[in-house]
């Protein structure tokens, strides 16, 4: 015996065992599986596949004990807010509190340290001496640590 | 007539739900909790793990409500979120070598016959439902976007649009994979 329809493939039985083809389509399968016990066959066997997952499936999910589902998520979802709520206020809880104001104290006593040291810019010290002529100006400098002497020359 | 009256409840329903009204989201878990157990044991196969994974969906939805655009159906949106839960929770367990298990029942019944509907004897009572549980351990062996295919179709009898649309995929790839899942399927019984 054949075991495969030579007219219509088992993806056209698939559509046709969903309602998924056109009236017209349908109607000429229909037909067709009337004088086709390969078709007639493939499509019952999906059919039967569908109804057995369906029936087992509706079986198993009766045996679920639903009776708290409902009470359950809303216990999680207060679990869930309090633990943000706490996550909040142990973020501003005085132990926090004093920690955050003890790192800003030090903060702000660092930046009056250092505030208060001179500012310790590199470069000359003093002119030791300068000419300003018509045509340009001449000055000399000299660094303060390595006492280089800088000559500093313009034109006017 | 129906149709709108479910519509004005659904609407009320999330309105009351992004208020934060206790008892809206109490009517919400009863109308779809077996609904969204359904997908989740379609996809799983396992009952204490669906149960998680739709607890895990209504907390999602309750604290997710004020996003809900009610552009598409409340059951949509729902369906949509059980659906991605059951994908990640299967990764998840995927990590942990705990997904793939074959149950010990289904092994020593790959040569069943399934009985007619009209001869309801105690025989074919018991080789029906030795039918159904032979579909359910080969089910558990189809890939996993074959298995979504084939859920929403079979239990909750989406169109291939519809679930072209729910999974944003094509139609033609939502009717190849609903083809080979019963392809896969038929083999699988047959072997």
């Amino acid at each position: 015996m054949k075991k495969t329809c030579t007219t219509y493939d088992k993806k056209i039985i698939s559509e046709f065992v969903d309602n998924e083809l056109s009236s017209e389509e349908n109607k000429k399968i229909s037909e067709h599986i009337k004088t086709c016990p390969i078709c007639k066959n493939i499509s019952e066997e999906y059919i039967q596949m569908s109804n057995a997952f369906v029936q087992r499936t509706s079986i198993e999910v009766e045996k679920i004990n639903t009776g708290s589902l409902g009470e359950n998520v809303l216990k999680q979802i207060k679990r869930k807010e309090n633990g943000f709520s706490k996550k909040v206020f142990d973020y501003f809880s005085p132990k926090l509190y004093l920690k955050i104001a003890s790192l800003v104290a030090i903060m702000v006593v660092s930046l009056i340290y250092f505030q208060a040291q001179p500012v310790n810019i590199i470069g000359p010290s003093a002119i030791v001496n300068s000419v300003d002529g018509n045509a340009s100006s001449i000055m000399i400098l000299e660094t303060e640590k390595s006492k280089h002497t800088i000559i500093w020359f313009s034109e006017t | 007539m129906t149709s709108n009256t479910d519509n004005i409840e659904e609407n009320d329903l999330v309105l009351r739900l992004k208020q934060g009204q206790e008892w809206a989201f109490n009517i919400l878990v009863n109308k779809y909790q077996n609904m969204l157990l359904k997908i989740a044991y379609g996809i799983t196969l396992d009952r204490e793990e669906s149960l998680e994974i739709v607890q895990d969906v209504f907390v999602s939805v309750y604290k997710n409500i004020k996003t809900f655009r009610q552009d598409a159906s409340l059951s949509g949106w729902l369906r949509k979120i059980t659906i991605n839960t059951c994908l990640n929770w299967k990764r998840k367990w995927k990590r942990r070598f705990r997904w793939s298990h074959q149950s010990i029942e289904a092994k020593d019944e790959t040569k069943l016959l399934r009985g007619s509907k009209d001869d309801k004897n105690p025989e074919t009572i018991y080789r029906e439902k030795q039918f159904e549980q032979l579909v359910m351990s080969n089910i558990k062996k189809l890939p996993e976007k074959i298995r979504v295919v084939f859920v929403l179709n079979t239990l909750e009898g989406l169109s291939y649009d519809e679930i072209a649309r729910h999974l944003n995929i094509k139609k033609g790839t939502v009717s190849s994979r609903l083809h080979h899942a019963r392809k896969l399927l038929l083999e699988s019984i047959k072997d």
